[in-house]
């Protein structure tokens, strides 16, 4: 470095007053101070914010794959929920249908059950005997079995046990004998009591 | 040179700086008019494009009220059912995957029990349709079992479906739907509590199809229809149409009725129609059963006319029961013509006797001692002439001639049911009334109507009306009693345990103007006649025997049933005697 060449300084005040008044060379040292030094950026800051903005990105990213896995999630459950409401609708749909009295009536009369000719029974206190109060034959002789209040959806279930329970479980079929039924003394038919 | 540019550019700092800030502001105003346009502006336009573009708007469906059984049997429910569409064009060059067309089409055929070239049919009726639809009303299982099949190119579509689970029970009474509205039945009158609102969704989705969450919006709510509780029971009324259908065949009618009315509220416990219909199947009934006949048509009832003859008479005080009349087997009336009775008997009868025997002379010099104005009224407010409270669809409110039309005979022959004409109903309300200690309850079909969120809204029917003193509807009630036990025909009537008060009655109809010799035979009466609970009625058109003695094994059978399904307390005590003949 040439020691006469003017120093330059980027200001034209200074510009101009050099070239009027130069001055003897002084030398200076530039030292921080320690407020300048503990100031100064530092590698670890822009590591941890770069980090950070990372660690967001991923977060945010993590949270959106989270949320749309979510979204599949409610998604299918919510499908699912609606195939159960409608297999439960069905089914309480046949259960309705199974319930029908026209098939409750055929079913009684396939096993063998005849309707009351006598509808209910009454004991006199001041005769000791028993009144009824008579029903009709079955003048149809089929029972319930005879359809006259027809039902559609009850055709399309399944043939009720025929008469003799050969379609009954083993032990159940040895019920199905008729009992001797004994007749009391008021010439009213009971059952056998155990 | 260059010193000179140097000095113009460093000479006019200001002016550099003052350019940026202004280009800056401009930038920042721009933005900002923008911002407010966009924010406030046409906010509401913006929205509305973006959700045009992202939304979806879907229908969701109401579903259709239930009718229910006094008890909460379902009578008529709503369903889900499947129709199975196809595009045509897109089937037919389908050939390669998963076999050919002919394999899929045999596949569907054999879960619906369709014919496979049926099937092909409809394809090939228009090959480069993109609609047609192969089947309809499938269920769910005949949906899933197609489903697995899996066929590329149907597709199922979710339709609302009718069924009822119990059949031809209450069905007249219940009606159906047709495809766009009810039809028939309480169906169709009560279609304000069962009709379902549909409603509107909107919600946005993802390339995928996924719905994206939190984004559905109700934009019009969905409402289901309310369920309809009825008076009718269903294994009485189930009973009581097997009795009537036996009855019918029995004796080779072409129609019957039963009504059983609640003595206490005017309910209808049971009505039933025969023939019946089957509301699953209505495309298949003869249109001459798809409505209710005890509702819709109206006949001359007959001799169990004369106990309410009797019960105006008395109210009126113009006889008691023990007034003696000169009842002949027949009569001249003078200008109202001949009378006679269907049977010999002895012509010193008294009111109540003139019921025992059933007599038309007995019964038109009843009549004859009423003036026509009150006993108008009378009739009318025994609730002939005019609709029940009901208010079914297709009610007759039967026939009762205007006060100006009562000519000499005519207020002679209504004392026993001809020249009028009434629905079962409207008989059994009159029953009812005599049991009721002569007030009538208007009568009702409907108990009430649950709306969705469980509101119960009960059916109010209207005032009960007194019609007759409670002293005269005793004494009739006594009468039928007497009929009861005098008659005749006791045996085949009597249920041990429980008075009766019954009236039998078969009438002529009249074809073109004449009585010819087809009849109705009826049996009206009220169990147990000493604190009545029941007013039960059986009517049948047209059989063959004439003598509706025939039919009162039935009354029984009916009453029985009732008794027994009810827990009607037994009797006590017996009737007083009333003199039949003087």
């Amino acid at each position: 470095m040439n020691a006469t060449a003017p120093i330059r300084i980027p200001s034209t005040r200074h510009v101009r007053s050099e070239t009027l008044a130069p001055r003897p060379r002084r030398l200076t040292e530039v030292v921080t101070t320690r407020g300048q030094r503990r100031a100064r950026p530092r590698v670890v800051h822009a590591v941890t914010a770069i980090a950070g903005v990372l660690a967001i990105v991923g977060a945010q990213l993590l949270l959106s794959i989270a949320i749309s896995g979510g979204a599949y999630r409610i998604s299918d459950l919510q499908q699912q929920q609606r195939s159960l409401t409608r297999e439960s609708e069905s089914l309480s749909e046949q259960l309705e249908i199974a319930a029908a009295t026209q098939h409750l009536a055929s079913a009684a009369a396939s096993l063998g059950m005849v309707p009351a000719t006598a509808t209910s029974f009454f004991l006199d206190l001041a005769t000791g005997g028993a009144v009824g109060a008579p029903g009709m034959p079955d003048s149809t002789g089929c029972g319930g079995a005879c359809n006259l209040v027809p039902n559609q959806l009850t055709k399309s279930l399944p043939a009720v046990l025929p008469a003799d329970g050969s379609g009954l479980p083993v032990g159940v079929q040895t019920q199905l004998q008729p009992a001797e039924t004994p007749t009391t003394s008021l010439g009213i038919p009971a059952p056998v009591t155990h | 040179m260059r010193g000179e540019e140097r000095t113009r550019r460093t000479r006019r700092p200001g002016l550099r700086f003052g350019a940026a800030v202004a280009l800056t502001l401009v930038v920042v105003v721009a933005f900002a008019v923008r911002l407010v346009d966009i924010q406030v502006v046409s906010a509401a336009t913006l929205t509305q494009q973006a959700k045009d573009r992202r939304a979806l708007e879907a229908p969701v469906y109401g579903v259709r009220g239930d009718i229910v059984d006094r008890e909460g049997n379902v009578l008529a429910d709503s369903v889900e059912r499947y129709d199975i569409t196809v595009s045509p064009r897109v089937a037919l060059g389908f050939t390669e995957l998963n076999g050919s067309v002919e394999q899929a089409l045999a596949g569907i055929a054999g879960v619906t029990g369709q014919d496979p070239a049926a099937l092909m049919q409809i394809l090939a009726e228009d090959p480069q349709s993109d609609y047609a639809v192969l089947s309809k009303g499938l269920t769910l299982e005949q949906y899933q079992a197609v489903d697995a099949l899996d066929i590329p190119w149907v597709y199922a579509v979710r339709v609302q479906s009718r069924t009822y689970p119990n059949g031809a029970i209450a069905g007249n009474l219940i009606g159906f739907l047709g495809t766009d509205e009810p039809l028939a039945g309480l169906e169709r009158s009560q279609n304000a509590c069962l009709a379902a609102q549909d409603g509107v969704i909107s919600y946005e989705r993802s390339e995928d199809g996924v719905r994206i969450p939190d984004t559905e919006v109700t934009e019009v709510p969905a409402v289901d229809g309310g369920t309809l509780k009825l008076t009718i029971d269903r294994d009485l009324q189930w009973y009581l149409q097997e009795t009537t259908a036996k009855a019918g065949m029995h004796f080779g009618a072409t129609w019957g009725s039963v009504a059983v009315v609640r003595v206490s509220d005017g309910a209808i416990m049971a009505l039933t129609d025969w023939p019946t219909l089957d509301p699953n199947d209505f495309q298949d009934a003869d249109p001459s059963v798809t409505g209710s006949r005890a509702f819709a048509i109206p006949y001359e009832p007959g001799s169990i006319m004369k106990p309410i003859n009797a019960a105006i008479a008395i109210d009126l005080g113009t006889v008691t029961p023990e007034t003696p009349l000169d009842a002949p087997y027949a009569k001249d009336f003078g200008e109202a013509g001949r009378i006679t009775d269907a049977t010999w008997h002895d012509p010193q009868l008294t009111v109540t006797g003139s019921l025992v025997e059933s007599s038309n002379t007995g019964t038109s010099d009843i009549a004859d001692t009423m003036p026509n104005e009150p006993r108008y009224d009378y009739l009318q407010r025994f609730g002939f002439g005019h609709g029940t409270e009901v208010g079914f669809t297709g009610e007759s409110g039967g026939y009762l001639p205007e006060l100006q039309d009562w000519d000499a005979r005519t207020r002679l022959v209504m004392g026993y049911g001809q020249a009028m004409s009434t629905t079962i109903l409207q008989m059994a309300s009159a029953y009812q009334t005599i049991g009721n200690d002569g007030v009538r309850m208007p009568l009702k079909l409907v108990d009430s109507c649950t709306q969705p969120d469980g509101t119960v809204v009960e059916n109010d029917p209207g005032e009960p009306e007194r019609v007759v003193r409670s002293e005269t509807a005793a004494e009739v009630r006594n009468m039928l009693e007497m009929v009861f036990l005098h008659n005749g025909v006791t045996d085949s009537l009597a249920i041990p345990g429980y008075r009766l008060g019954v009236k039998s009655g078969t009438a002529e109809v009249a074809e073109n103007g004449e009585y010819g010799n087809k009849t109705v035979i009826s049996y009206a009466g009220l169990v147990p006649a000493d604190r009545p609970e029941y007013a039960i009625v059986i009517s049948l058109g047209v059989p063959w025997s004439a003598f509706s003695s025939n039919l009162a094994p039935y009354w029984r059978d009916v009453a029985s049933q009732v008794i027994t399904m009810f827990h009607v307390q037994p009797s006590s005590g017996a009737p007083a005697e009333i003199p039949t003949t003087w």
